[in-house]
């Protein structure tokens, strides 16, 4: 396969074309704009969630009548558990306090409650790495004696997971329907290349270009159409991203996620773009050949 | 032993009529011969029965003795450019340039750089066109598209030289150039076939001649007298 050839002729064929070819980048570029947009979103509620998922809090609430003996050795216990990263008891004074000052102006509200009408508390902090397993925990310390309740984001938690075997699902078909456009888009725009030199190719044919040789410029072809679609898409992707963070930071409820959304790495930029000209360039491959079977006897 | 020999070759069409049936000919190395008969008659079927671009639907057609029909896709690619071949309608890409056309086959053999340059000089010096390499072949007359052409079919400087029908859209002073080339082609030791239904061509540069009539293949010797085929 003579590349530089390959080369000089796919760039001839793609500037001689130009309005096809550039049909053809900018469909490639709407493709992976709308695939990447999506990625780029799933990503970032995965991020989100795993902030969230790191934090998990597990609220045990302790019976009124025990005693405070067994609550400082029930917080020794909770501390020792190889899931908790901190534990701290919330006494009922402190935590309407805390109420308190949540209500902030409206505090008056809280007039004439007793402290004692709120249980002691222990609030603990579990370890990402066993934040699925908080179920676990919870059950645990259910079962104890001196727990009344032990609450936590355990329907969120499910929620989230839900959310995300869904989405997973949902990502893996639109990413094949993407990648199939994609190869049909390519192919397509191999078919029209080689409609608009099917002379050449019928000349390389007669002088004894391998087949190789022939479908070296188709192959560029595709590759470089497919590059061209993917730095717009990314150019595309990239803007939106800056838009949107731009966006969120300017309100003060959606600030924290404007500054902590996050971009594609550069590593997964690498593989992407890999991935876009091995497509391109298999897709182009693909449809040549099927013309020179057409050509051979 | 002859360097081609196609044996009881049939070729037909789909839903057409066979247009070669069971015709043999053997064409020894080094020989000069014109491949006539009518419009149609099969002239540039045997040609690319010789060129593989068909295959025949019985027969074998070899080449120094090898069965041409049996070689694989590389091979099939390795054996055209064993062949110099030049059509009437030319085959040359009109937008790009005379060097570029005859630089080709050069490039499909691998040469580049200088020494490609340096080659496609000498073979557009052989057809007189060294000086108007840069044209683009699409501003040239039919008999200049021919030379260039002609010098395409030298790249590989070919033991064998096909021509299909190449002075059909030529004036006469133009075929007459372009029947020299061929004859020096010749002269310089490649076995020729020129396909043609000028009677006069055949006269003028006589050689031995297969007629095509029929269906069949037949060596016939044309008398001055005859007014056509």
């Amino acid at each position: 396969m003579n590349i530089r050839y390959g080369f000089s002729r796919a760039v001839r064929s793609l500037l001689t074309n130009w309005v096809v070819s550039l049909n053809n980048v900018l469909i490639l570029t709407a493709c992976l704009s709308v695939l990447g947009m999506v990625i780029l979103v799933y990503a970032n509620i995965i991020h989100f969630s795993q902030i969230w998922l790191a934090n998990t809090n597990v609220s045990i609430f302790l019976k009124p009548q025990i005693s405070a003996e067994d609550r400082t050795v029930l917080l020794e216990e909770v501390r020792k558990h190889r899931f908790v990263r901190s534990a701290v008891l919330i006494t009922p004074d402190k935590a309407l306090e805390e109420l308190a000052e949540k209500l902030g102006a409206e505090h008056s509200l809280l007039s004439g409650y007793k402290d004692d009408v709120l249980p002691y508390v222990i609030d603990l902090e579990v370890f990402y790495e066993y934040r699925e397993k908080v179920g676990e925990l919870a059950a645990a310390f259910s079962a104890r004696d001196t727990v009344s309740e032990v609450v936590y984001a355990e329907r969120m938690l499910d929620q989230v997971k839900t959310f995300f075997r869904i989405v997973q699902g949902m990502g893996w078909f639109f990413i094949a329907l993407i990648l199939v456009s994609y190869y049909l888009v390519i192919s397509h725009a191999t078919r029209l290349s080689l409609h608009s030199r099917r002379e050449e190719i019928e000349i390389l044919n007669l002088v004894g270009a391998t087949r190789g040789f022939i479908r070296s410029s188709f192959v560029v072809e595709g590759i470089l159409v497919s590059l061209s679609g993917f730095l717009l898409a990314l150019g595309v992707i990239w803007l939106c991203n800056l838009l949107l963070v731009q966006g969120l930071s300017q309100d003060e409820l959606t600030a924290p996620v404007g500054a902590g959304a996050v971009f594609f790495p550069l590593a997964h930029l690498g593989s992407a773009l890999g991935g876009a000209l091995v497509l391109g360039g298999f897709s182009s491959f693909l449809s040549v050949n099927r013309v020179l079977r057409e050509l051979e006897p | 032993m002859p360097l081609i020999e196609a044996e009881n070759i049939s070729k037909s069409y789909l839903g057409m009529l066979p247009v070669l049936e069971n015709s043999s000919f053997r064409i020894e190395s080094g020989e000069f011969f014109y491949l006539t008969g009518v419009s149609g008659a099969g002239k540039t079927t045997v040609f690319k029965l010789l060129m593989l671009m068909e295959r025949p639907d019985t027969g074998r057609v070899s080449f120094d003795g090898q069965d041409i029909t049996l070689l694989e896709t590389r091979n099939r690619s390795l054996h055209r450019r064993r062949i110099g071949m030049v059509f009437q309608d030319y085959r040359l890409l009109d937008n790009e340039t005379i060097e570029e056309n005859v630089a080709i086959p050069l490039r499909v053999g691998g040469h580049r750089g200088p020494g490609l340059r340096r080659q496609t000089e000498n073979l557009l010096e052989q057809v007189g066109l060294a000086d108007r390499r840069r044209e683009k072949v699409l501003g040239l007359s039919g008999g200049e598209k021919q030379l260039v052409s002609i010098a395409r079919a030298l790249s590989f400087n070919p033991g064998v030289f096909f021509a299909d029908e190449p002075t059909g859209n030529l004036d006469q002073s133009m075929a007459f150039r372009v029947m020299d080339l061929i004859k020096e082609i010749h002269r310089k030791g490649a076995t020729v076939i020129v396909a043609t239904h000028d009677l006069n061509l055949i006269r003028t540069f006589r050689a031995r001649t297969l007629l095509i009539k029929d269906r069949r293949i037949h060596e016939v010797r044309l008398a001055d007298s005859q007014p056509s085929l």
